[in-house]
């Protein structure tokens, strides 16, 4: 690590993730902390972010983003910032798999076409 | 995901639930809990042992044998559905272990999974941080902002220090993932270190955030409450640190 400096890719991964959690997080935050869901649409919208399935090969309805547990890192801390929940909720299994970086095998050939088509 | 068992010496290297081969198919036994979304997601990724060492299987919401056994009411994450989740005698197919025979690297999936959840906790620290720089710079006693008061400044100060050294370190944390296979032999404690300090200081913080907006602090109409909840949280999640 050379830099603690973020490069235009990350700084624009953090600012957008900033503004969505300022604008689709922190606003529904208490309704859903006492109301104990989140709401649909809310995954839906991130959804169509890509939040969840960005590293996920286009072929399989992602993005194809280059695994990078550094970019997650910047992504993650911005949606908690908004809420902790919901930033969980959009992501939880990302966190885990997708946002788990290189070594997990989790989009080889044979589970990706059965899994994420 | 279905990683946390209820046990009081859960311990993520050794899960209770078990996966057993049977020619084409695991059967699957055990309990989980905090499984986030697991009355609408389409498929479960459930931890187990196997005799081979920790599997990660990926399972049918109607799978036979696997049923949600409660939704749970904790005092954080509220928003978030948690349950929990049985299996008894459930049955996948045997390609539905990822990584087929050879499986997964589960140490470095629990390591990631730290260093994310040491993330989330930079940032709810930060919210908590700064909410209470704006509200002791309104919140006027005795003629003066108490963010001038030597008390709550220190709290202010030692909040800030606190969350640059968590990030700081969740970045390194990361930063030694993206190293792949160079620095596979630092991941594992770099990541809990990370996470165990970032849990910490977390609710540490939060803490202040209660003790600076005073009866505010406690109240529904500031966020500060819920973060407190919340921060509480971290350090029961996927193995217990210093609860």
């Amino acid at each position: 690590m050379s830099t603690f400096s973020l490069d235009e890719d990350q700084r624009q991964i953090k600012e957008s993730m900033e503004s969505f959690a300022a604008d689709e997080l922190r606003p529904i935050s208490r309704d859903c902390d006492e109301e104990f869901r989140v709401p649909p649409e809310f995954l839906e919208k991130t959804w169509g972010l890509g939040l969840t399935a960005n590293i996920i090969p286009e072929e399989y309805g992602g993005y194809g983003f280059n695994r990078s547990c550094l970019n997650n890192v910047i992504m993650a801390e911005a949606l908690a910032y908004g809420d902790l929940s919901l930033s969980r909720g959009n992501g939880a299994e990302s966190f885990r798999v997708a946002h788990s970086g290189n070594g997990n095998r989790c989009s080889e050939e044979e589970i990706s076409s059965n899994f994420l088509r | 995901m279905a990683i946390m068992e209820h046990s009081i010496s859960y311990d993520p290297f050794n899960s209770q639930t078990k996966a057993v081969l049977n020619k084409d198919h695991y059967v699957i036994n055990g309990e989980k809990c905090l499984v986030p979304l697991a009355d609408t997601a389409e498929y479960i990724l459930v931890i187990a042992s196997t005799d081979k060492g920790t599997g990660a299987f990926i399972v049918e919401k109607n799978a036979a044998g696997m049923s949600l056994v409660e939704k749970e009411k904790n005092m954080g994450l509220n928003a978030l559905p948690l349950y929990r989740v049985a299996f008894k005698d459930c049955k996948v197919p045997a390609e539905n272990c990822l990584g087929g025979e050879k499986g997964i690297d589960y140490t470095r999936l629990l390591c990631l999974s730290r260093i994310g959840l040491s993330a989330t906790m930079v940032g709810v620290a930060q919210a908590v941080l700064d909410y209470s720089i704006k509200y002791t710079k309104e919140r006027i006693a005795f003629g003066q902002p108490i963010a001038t008061r030597q008390s709550i400044a220190f709290m202010l100060a030692d909040a800030a220090i606190e969350i640059e050294g968590i990030r700081s370190l969740t970045w390194k944390a990361a930063w030694t993932a993206d190293q792949g296979e160079a620095m596979k032999d630092d991941l594992l404690r770099i990541s809990y270190l990370t996470k165990t300090y970032a849990a910490e200081q977390v609710f540490k913080i939060a803490d202040y955030g209660v003790s600076m907006l005073g009866g505010h602090g406690l109240i529904r109409e500031h966020n500060i409450e819920l973060w407190f909840r919340n921060a509480r949280a971290f350090s029961m999640l996927e193995g217990l640190i210093m609860a």
